[in-house]
């Protein structure tokens, strides 16, 4: 079957199987920013932003997200102008192997949108599918707190 | 499926799914009305998908139709003359914000938010979880003590309260869940408990308690346990001996005994251990919902 996405801004239109999911769908066209991990929606490393939610793309059919809004980590910032998300874990050491970071960022991109200054608890909350199993949780929160601190600003 | 080569380089191998090779006969519809949903849902293999999970999970082999239900008009969340209804197709994420506004202190506010993670809220639907109500439903606790009520269109229309609809899963084939009904949701202090190791996990078993007072007088205490053999229990011996009683008769109520849930052997635990921890997280709910002790999860 056939279906068009917008993804990053950008109208793609793509075939796939009808029992395809999301993140298969994504990678096979060329945004392997978007990664494969546990495909059972436990780990968050495929999340993307389904319009304006953050979804596992590893759960959601393809032919289900067909015509809507499709948000990857390539879309919110590039290595050479990041994104503010993106700036504060690079500073505060929130990476280490880098697998789980690009949906973390997009987690953490819903977070501020809606909730400009989160308190720790909603950063938990927020975060709470995204898996890391390099650096632990402390230096990701603080890159948030630092994310949350210079876009409130404006720094 | 990554696969290392022998120039060295890993590179990701389609599997059977990500081919297409498993099913190519599948139809997807994308009715816009309630009517054109359950004449689909008539036909035979054919299933409604509201967005969630469990379709993702159990693979879509047996069925040459997949019924998508994000166009109809089922995302909404209303309370009116203290009867709160919720649309088929609103997320338990939607659920949470909507309802954390209208009436913050329902105890679906506390279970809702705190099911799954963050991306999985955002998918799964109310009308789903109704139709599956998984073993580690978080809905399915408060759905009991709010006594609930599932609205259907199609083959069998009509309302259904928790016990029967559980009771006759048949009836749901060529059915489309429309909406939930809770006649009396408001004002209820409340307590919900989840027993999981992480966060995200799934839980074990929950506890759902909710209760209204006047003064030192229990007006009504409703409780249960889900995640046991009988999927939720309602303890309606510790109702009945605490609705319209004093609060100091909590206190010789044998709690720990009459909250005993038969569970069976899960990853968390043994059947014995479980009915022994749920019975703990009862009482403390209890003492949370009636004396204002802590406990919440």
């Amino acid at each position: 079957m056939k279906g068009s996405f917008i993804v990053n801004g950008k109208k793609e239109e793509w075939s796939f199987a009808p029992d395809a999911v999301l993140l298969d769908v994504l990678r096979n066209n060329g945004h392997t920013e978007v990664h494969r991990g546990c495909g059972e929606g436990e780990c968050g490393a495929c999340a993307v932003i389904l319009e304006e939610r953050l979804v596992n793309s590893c759960q959601v059919f393809a032919a289900s997200a067909a015509g809507q809004k499709i948000t990857t980590v390539a879309g919110i910032g590039s290595i050479h102008s990041p994104h503010p998300i993106q700036q504060a874990f690079v500073e505060t050491g929130a990476i280490q192997c880098g697998f789980c970071t690009p949906a973390m960022i997009l987690a953490v991109f819903c977070l501020l949108q809606k909730t400009p200054n989160p308190t720790d608890e909603e950063i938990r909350k927020a975060l709470d599918g995204n898996l890391c199993r390099c650096t632990g949780y402390v230096k990701i929160i603080e890159a948030v707190r630092l994310a949350a601190r210079r876009m409130s600003s404006n720094e | 499926m990554a696969v290392r080569r022998s120039s060295g380089k890993y590179e990701d191998v389609p599997n059977d799914r990500q081919r297409g090779r498993s099913m190519n006969m599948i139809e997807w519809y994308f009715p816009e009305t309630v009517d054109e949903a359950a004449a689909l849902l008539a036909r035979e293999r054919t299933v409604p998908h509201g967005g969630g999970t469990s379709l993702v999970k159990s693979g879509l082999s047996s069925f040459s139709g997949v019924v998508d239900l994000a166009k109809l008009p089922l995302n909404y969340l209303k309370m009116e003359k203290g009867i709160l209804e919720i649309g088929a197709n609103q997320t338990f994420a939607s659920v949470v914000e909507n309802l954390s506004n209208l009436c913050p202190d329902c105890i679906l506010v506390a279970a809702l938010g705190s099911a799954a993670s963050t991306a999985l809220r955002n998918r799964i639907t109310i009308g789903g979880s109704v139709s599956f109500f998984p073993p580690w439903s978080d809905l399915i606790g408060p759905f009991s003590v709010l006594e609930g009520e599932i609205c259907t269109e199609g083959k069998n229309s009509g309302t259904y309260d928790l016990s029967s609809w559980l009771a006759n899963r048949p009836v749901q084939k060529g059915t489309l869940v429309t909406s939930v009904l809770f006649p009396d949701a408001a004002d209820w202090d409340s307590c919900y408990y989840r027993e999981v190791r992480v966060g995200f996990d799934y839980p074990s078993f929950t506890v759902s308690v909710v209760a209204r007072k006047n003064g030192s007088k229990i007006e009504q205490v409703r409780a249960a346990v889900s995640g046991g053999l009988e999927r939720v229990t309602r303890l309606s011996g510790i109702e009945e001996r605490l609705n319209g009683k004093d609060l100091s008769q909590l206190a010789f109520l044998d709690v720990h005994k009459m909250a005993r849930v038969t569970f069976g052997r899960k990853p968390a635990g043994s059947a014995e251990y479980l009915s022994e921890i749920a019975a703990v997280h009862v009482e403390r709910c209890l003492k949370s919902v009636l004396l204002g002790e802590g406990e919440s999860r």
